[in-house]
């Protein structure tokens, strides 16, 4: 009998599973719904920030879901929360790789009202053309359809070295960065051209600037949301040791940006920002601050939110951009130059 | 007296009796796995898959003392009952465990789960594609031989006690509750999400990370066992959102050694 009753106990083990692991609710327009808002109440870490009351959003917008709406007219009510929140890292999309047009998705304009501030036309004419200067080098991806990095001279300088990094979603090896620093190293100044990266790698761009660091420096605080509650926050604070390298770069630098600057990029710029030597020349940046958490609703469709913020060495939140130390307006008229460019050249050349 | 109760209890695992049919046994399992997923902290959604469960083990019964290793790696693709968003999952594990033969048929003692490595692709996320999760436990262990005509049906169940893991993401974001606990993320800080960083870490009561075994085992031949595993984790807790996940697990060892 004792041998019975212990294998009806294994067995009885062997489905608790079910216990443990919580039911499935039923896929409703109502529940797909609530789940969002749930989402965005716990984990989005800047309501305050972005002035945004969830919960009377929410409620205000509920009353018109019902479960026989289509997936657009949903998708538009849900869409009302995610854009209230002015954020580019957080998104709505019926598929998480959707792009195409006629599938449905948020998007974010980081221009907002912003003239562009880079022509890749002037570029290629002016600077970084391969026929028109011999004098950089390209580092593309390895099928060969983008570029990773450009570096060298501009034909307007050769004592300034100049880089163009237009995003940090594509590896650039330790190495790469080892060999741009060691060309750079001996040039009195250098321009890094970050305009339209919209981000990518933190690392990778909390890497490259590491190497103008002199010492261990602090560069702000991130804080991220810890817990379901409203005041579940910690804050980890942002400490930056230099490279580990021979080529640190200490002369002066002119980082300049754009309202494309976001994310990854933004996270190098504020790196960047307790330098002295280091001036910011462009247009207003465009934010992006928090960390992205992304994951799916229900009915499968993709959600991303920014679950931290970030308050730089002044305690300055960042999430929505900040102000060049240098502003110029790119004339889009003139196609001979980039006069971002021509003024970084200038205020090196002091 | 429950000093001395559980003084006895222990000189009674170590001393145990004696009748013992020594044997060796190096095997390799092959079998199937249907898994199941669930991390409330992120979505309601349940996962679920079937894949592949591999093993490979030795098991060495000598006097009273039962001791063996088994390494197994579990591959499965799971999704969900709403979508079609799969996710794939790598889990190895390495056990050593020690059993003392209490009689004939009953043996208690302690399984280390020296590495539990549970590896979790989502491709089609950004951020949160990757799910890495790594922890040890140790585990009391008590097995009992149950006879079925001439054979003897092998039943066990296992029950963390201690467990030292590095969870996989937080309440929010894909590092570990802890590591943003004490304030310590830093882009530059590599070890983060590597099992072998020491930040993330930290030793969880059984009722913070909950592990259960329990496996059945019938020998269909001196070659062949035909084996029934079913495992429960829940961990992860944050606010009343726990990550869970369980196995079902068939498989049939060749016993390549058995003497």
């Amino acid at each position: 009998m004792k041998y019975i009753i212990y294998i009806a106990a294994i067995l009885t083990f062997s489905s608790c599973q079910k216990i443990f692991l919580q039911p499935e609710p039923q896929v409703t327009n109502l529940r797909i719904y609530d789940e969002y808002t749930s989402l965005i109440k716990e984990k989005y870490a800047m309501l305050d920030f972005k002035n945004v009351d969830i919960d009377i959003l929410s409620a205000s917008i509920r009353s018109s879901v019902t479960n026989d709406l289509t997936d657009k007219e949903l998708f538009d009510k849900m869409s009302q929360l995610t854009l209230s929140l002015k954020d580019g890292h957080s998104n709505l999309a019926e598929d998480a790789g959707a792009l195409s047009e006629d599938q449905l998705s948020t998007s974010y304009d980081f221009l907002e009202g912003f003239d562009p501030a880079f022509d890749i036309a002037i570029m290629l004419k002016n600077y970084i053309g391969i026929d028109e200067n011999k004098n950089l080098i390209f580092l593309y991806t390895e099928d060969k359809t983008d570029v990773r990095m450009i570096y060298g001279t501009l034909p307007q300088s050769s004592e300034i070295a100049y880089v163009w990094i237009p995003s940090w979603n594509n590896e650039i090896s330790d190495e790469e960065i080892e060999d741009f620093f060691a060309y750079a190293k001996d040039k009195k100044a250098m321009i890094v051209d970050i305009r339209q990266n919209t981000g990518g790698s933190p690392a990778l761009a909390t890497k490259f600037a590491s190497y103008f660091l002199k010492e261990k420096t602090n560069t702000g605080f991130e804080r991220f949301k810890t817990g379901p509650n409203a005041n579940d926050f910690k804050d980890s604070p942002n400490v930056l040791h230099p490279a580990k390298s021979k080529n640190l770069y200490h002369n002066k630098v002119a980082v300049l940006i754009d309202r494309y600057v976001y994310s990854a990029a933004l996270t190098f710029s504020y790196s960047l920002f307790p330098l002295d030597q280091v001036t910011f020349i462009g247009q207003r940046a465009g934010g992006g601050s928090g960390a992205v958490a992304d994951g799916y609703l229900l009915n499968g469709w993709y959600w991303s939110l920014s679950v931290s913020e970030y308050f730089d060495y002044e305690g300055k939140h960042l999430d929505n951009g900040f102000e060049p130390d240098i502003s110029v307006k790119l004339d889009l008229e003139n196609k001979e130059k980039d006069e971002i460019i021509e003024k970084a050249i200038e205020h090196l050349n002091k | 007296m429950k000093k001395i109760n559980l003084i006895v209890f222990m000189c009674f695992l170590i001393i145990g009796t004696t009748n013992a049919q020594e044997y060796k046994k190096f095997y390799l399992g092959v079998g199937g796995v249907q898994s199941h997923f669930q991390d409330k902290k992120f979505s309601a959604s349940q996962f679920k898959g079937i894949g592949g469960s591999f093993e490979l083990g030795k098991d060495k019964l000598k006097g009273n003392i039962l001791r063996g290793i088994k390494l197994r790696i579990n591959i499965s693709s799971e999704s969900p009952y709403g979508h079609n968003n799969y996710s794939s999952v790598l889990r190895p594990t390495l056990n050593i465990y020690r059993l003392n033969k209490i009689n004939e048929d009953l043996f208690i003692g302690a399984n280390w789960t020296v590495l539990d490595f549970y590896f979790r692709s989502s491709p089609n996320l950004m951020n949160n594609s990757k799910y890495n999760d790594f922890s040890s436990r140790l585990s009391g262990i008590v097995r009992y031989d149950v006879k079925v005509g001439k054979k003897k049906l092998r039943t066990s169940l296992s029950i963390s006690l201690l467990s030292l893991s590095k969870m996989a993401n937080s309440f929010a974001y894909v590092v570990s509750q802890r590591t943003l606990e004490n304030g310590k993320f830093s882009f530059q800080n590599n070890g983060i999400d590597s099992p072998f960083g020491k930040e993330g870490y930290s030793f969880k009561a059984p009722w913070k990370d909950f592990n259960l075994n329990t496996e059945v085992l019938y020998p269909l031949s001196r070659r062949f066992d035909l084996v029934y595993q079913w495992e429960l984790r829940r961990y992860s807790v944050i606010k009343n959102y726990p990550t869970t996940y369980g196995n079902h697990t068939f498989s049939i060892r060749f016993n390549f050694i058995h003497k």
